[in-house]
């Protein structure tokens, strides 16, 4: 009884002892944030690795391609059976695309993914990275009147599409009339794609396609006249007629009537990471993160890719932007765009005569509760490496390294922070034997009044384990404090210091993602009353063994 | 010293018979084993007690052969000159400390070669101690400095039970010392005088049968030492604990029942009290 009471009191009335815990609070409530940041990290990194990828990929390594892809989904079906939730066949292909930008060409290389919409969300997160909210809804690759994210104003969609088409036609109007060209109906195309040489396609699939592209200015564009379409009619959607390296397509195309019209109509739709489009950049004079659009919603692209077969021809193909994909994955945003899958399957020539297409990779999702690494075994053994030119990936693998690299960084920051409470313990020992020593006369009454040694040691140990509890305590309201007003602290210290502490550029997070696991707080505080404890050890052993008398004695 | 005048008497108390061991008289260790056997009461008998201290390698002597005799109800003064070993013999009577050599016998039964957790409970128990600074517990109030003891003395789970009935006691004895207005304050707001009673108090908390004050005036004026002194042969009388004290001051050793004299680590004499 008079342990606790004296715990207490020494508790209350040291209050050197309490600045003694000060590094035991800090210590606790540091480990409490960076645990939670970095959990808030690392779950939303899952959650987006885990979220664009498929449970499990089955790809024909590359870019090999597989054929009868509806073999192969019967055959992984029944392998799996009922753990098997959905799987997509998509097209994967490096790609380059050319953007125009204030009247220049800039080429990026990207990954272009051929989807189809509608299993592909279902394999993995797709459509809630898309900026406009009726793309989130209903994905799909159509140009949208407006309705796209507010960091792209007014200027995305068939709105903008009109007045940039607009705007491009009283431009080369100017032009021709500055050079004297009677071009007084001249139709110059949102991409000039009236310079491209479209071409026949050998085979007689009106829907394979392929577009040549002939780099402008040089040759002199085409004028073709105004047709009959109106801006009020709705916008349509065309596939780039029959190509090849036919010139009299051109004429025919134009034979058949049929006149593209960027006022009213796009191209196939793609998709482009947003990191492919928008830089972010500090502006000196405002110091503030600004971001700059290559191109928008409504603006059409060029992509280049290589054609199906052996050896690969390049091949190109008009896209018009529809939408961009922000995973905040700097990673997947900055080399990712969708198109549709036959759209891609139609450009790189992968639909046979007979009306079958192949795929490169089919993604797999598993049912809920599934065992990844047992779906994957039977996949592999049904499939085995050394007979089959496939490779079966499960999302861990393919991203294994970086979750590996994370987890050990997470290790080691809980090491080095926990080395940083026990330092805090040795201050606890030194200011303990302090306290013993200035406390020798109080322990001689308390031997003296028949205490034994053993509760005379309790009292120094509770002491102790008081002081661990109110450091840990402190520092964990101190720590889920700072892990609740995250954000606006780091708004306050960029405010100060006029540093930016959390750089939306660098992360793609707009804000710092913090998850507070309960069991990680608990061993945190269990952890520093250890060490507060610990480091009374000694202190209270010195104490038990003071001899009563020169105890007593002591002044 | 002043106590020396006092030696004129050194007639062998009725009660008490001490026997310095230089002396050798028989008849003095007759009368303390009769009463060792009959077990009548709490009695005190010291043989032969020897104990030095170590100081860098030096042993230095301060108890050579005490031996004493203090029967149930008696107040004890022990008087001597610093360094004379009386303080050192109320430690080892306290069991605050081991002999080297002889023994102590409460009630008849041995304690010196008692484990350190008995003489603990013993002490706790059965001994009251009172000393010269008083040796209150700066970070409690009176009433818990009073209550120390019994804290001490029972474990965490039956300290509850029996909270208020030692409450009560508390609040009694110190009533009784004249101090019960202050039971919530601290020991730096009291006065000396104070501090001691409520010392006094927490002595008698667990009801012991023996008492031992070592210099209970020691650091207190003429008045409060009076104060200290009246309670102490209140006790001595109404109570019939038995008290040993030792002091210096050979006025306030004259007011015990009778009076040892330590000299060089042995009892020199001894004489009747006023």
């Amino acid at each position: 009884m008079y342990k606790l009471l004296l715990a207490w009191r020494y508790l209350r009335s040291r209050y050197i002892a309490l600045a003694s815990i000060v590094s035991v609070t800090l210590g606790v409530a540091t480990l409490v944030v960076v645990n939670s940041v970095m959990s808030g990290f690392t779950t939303e990194m899952h959650k987006r690795l885990h979220g664009i990828l498929s449970d499990i990929e089955f790809s024909g390594s590359g870019l090999g391609e597989i054929h009868d892809v509806d073999g192969h989904l019967a055959d992984i079906k029944q392998i799996l059976g009922d753990d098997l939730e959905c799987a997509s066949a998509i097209v994967r292909v490096p790609a380059l695309v050319h953007q125009q930008f204030h009247g220049r060409m800039i080429t990026q290389q990207l990954m272009l993914i051929g989807i189809d919409a509608e299993t592909y969300g279902k394999v993995s997160d797709f459509s809630p990275y898309l900026l406009a909210e009726q793309h989130r809804n209903q994905p799909a690759f159509d140009l949208l009147e407006s309705g796209y994210d507010e960091r792209l104003g007014d200027e995305a969609g068939w709105d903008y599409r009109r007045r940039y088409t607009q705007f491009q036609r009283e431009q080369r109007r100017l032009m021709n009339e500055a050079y004297g060209i009677s071009g007084d109906s001249g139709v110059v195309e949102n991409l000039d794609e009236s310079a491209f040489v479209e071409s026949d396609d050998e085979s007689s699939q009106p829907a394979a396609s392929g577009v040549v592209f002939t780099p402008l200015p040089a040759q002199p564009p085409v004028i073709v006249s105004d047709g009959e379409t109106s801006i009020d009619s709705p916008p349509r959607v065309v596939t780039s007629p029959p190509s090849g390296n036919d010139p009299f397509a051109a004429a025919r195309s134009r034979e058949q009537g049929h006149i593209f019209d960027p006022m009213v109509e796009q191209h196939p739709g793609i998709i482009l990471g947003v990191a492919l489009s928008s830089r972010k950049f500090h502006d000196p004079e405002t110091n503030e993160v600004r971001e700059v659009f290559i191109d928008r919603p409504g603006d059409d692209v060029q992509i280049t890719l290589p054609s199906s077969g052996t050896p690969p021809r390049p091949t190109a193909g008009i896209f018009t932007v529809v939408d961009y994909y922000e995973s905040q994955m700097h990673e997947y945003d900055s080399t990712l765009a969708f198109v549709e899958l036959k759209e891609l399957q139609r450009l790189r020539r992968m639909i046979a005569p007979d009306g079958s297409a192949s795929v490169t990779s089919i993604q797999i999702k598993l049912r809920p509760g599934a065992d990844l690494d047992e779906a994957h075994r039977k996949l592999v053994a049904a499939f085995p490496p050394d007979v089959y030119p496939y490779q079966i990936q499960s999302w861990r693998d393919v991203q294994g390294p970086l979750l590996a690299a994370v987890q050990m960084e997470i290790t080691i920051l809980n090491i080095l922070l926990f080395m940083i409470i026990a330092v805090a313990g040795f201050g606890i020992l030194a200011t303990f034997f302090m306290i013993v020593v200035e406390k020798t006369r109080d322990i001689g009454i308390m031997k003296a009044l028949g205490a034994p040694n053993g509760g005379v040691m309790s009292i120094f140990l509770g002491y102790g384990l008081s002081l661990g509890i109110v450091g840990a305590g402190v520092g964990i309201v101190m720590g889920l404090l700072f892990v609740g007003y995250i954000n606006e602290i780091a708004d306050v210290v960029e405010l100060i210091t006029g540093q930016e502490v959390f750089d939306p550029t660098i992360y793609y997070f707009n804000k710092i993602p913090t998850i507070v696991n309960p069991w990680t707080v608990c061993w945190i505080a269990l952890g520093a009353m250890a060490i507060a404890v610990l480091a009374s050890v000694l202190p209270a052993r010195h104490a038990a063994k003071l001899h009563p008398v020169e105890a007593l004695r002591y002044e | 010293m002043s106590d020396i005048g006092t030696d004129a008497k050194r007639t062998p108390k009725r009660r008490l018979l001490v026997r310095a061991r230089n002396l050798r008289t028989p008849a003095s260790e007759t009368r303390c084993d009769e009463a060792r056997d009959s077990a009548t009461g709490p009695q005190i008998i010291v043989r032969d007690l020897h104990k030095s201290y170590r100081k860098a390698r030096i042993e230095i002597p301060v108890l050579r052969g005490v031996d004493l005799c203090v029967e149930a109800g008696e107040f004890v003064s022990i008087i001597g000159s610093s360094g004379s070993g009386k303080s050192t013999l109320l430690h080892l009577l306290g069991m605050l400390d081991a002999p080297d050599q002889g023994e102590i016998l409460f009630a008849g039964k041995r304690v010196d070669s008692l484990s350190t957790r008995q003489r603990d409970r013993m002490r706790n128990r059965e001994i009251g101690l009172i000393f010269q600074f008083y040796h209150l517990l700066p970070e409690l109030t009176v009433l818990e400095n009073v209550l120390m003891p019994r804290m001490i003395g029972s474990s965490i789970w039956s300290y509850p039970l029996r909270r208020r009935e030692y409450r009560e006691r508390a609040t009694h004895l110190l009533e009784k010392v004249g101090l019960g207005h202050r039971m919530n304050h601290k020991p730096r707001e009291l006065s000396g005088g104070e501090m001691q009673r409520t010392a006094i108090a927490r002595s008698l908390m667990v009801s012991p049968k023996l008492l031992l004050a070592d210099e209970p005036t020691g650091n207190l004026d003429a008045r409060n030492g009076t104060d200290i002194m009246r309670i102490l042969r209140e006790l001595n009388q109404t109570e019939k604990l038995t008290i040993l004290m030792v002091t210096h001051d050979t006025e306030i050793a004259a007011q015990a029942d009778s009076t040892i004299r330590l000299v060089e680590g042995r009892v020199h004499k001894s004489r009747n009290g006023s």
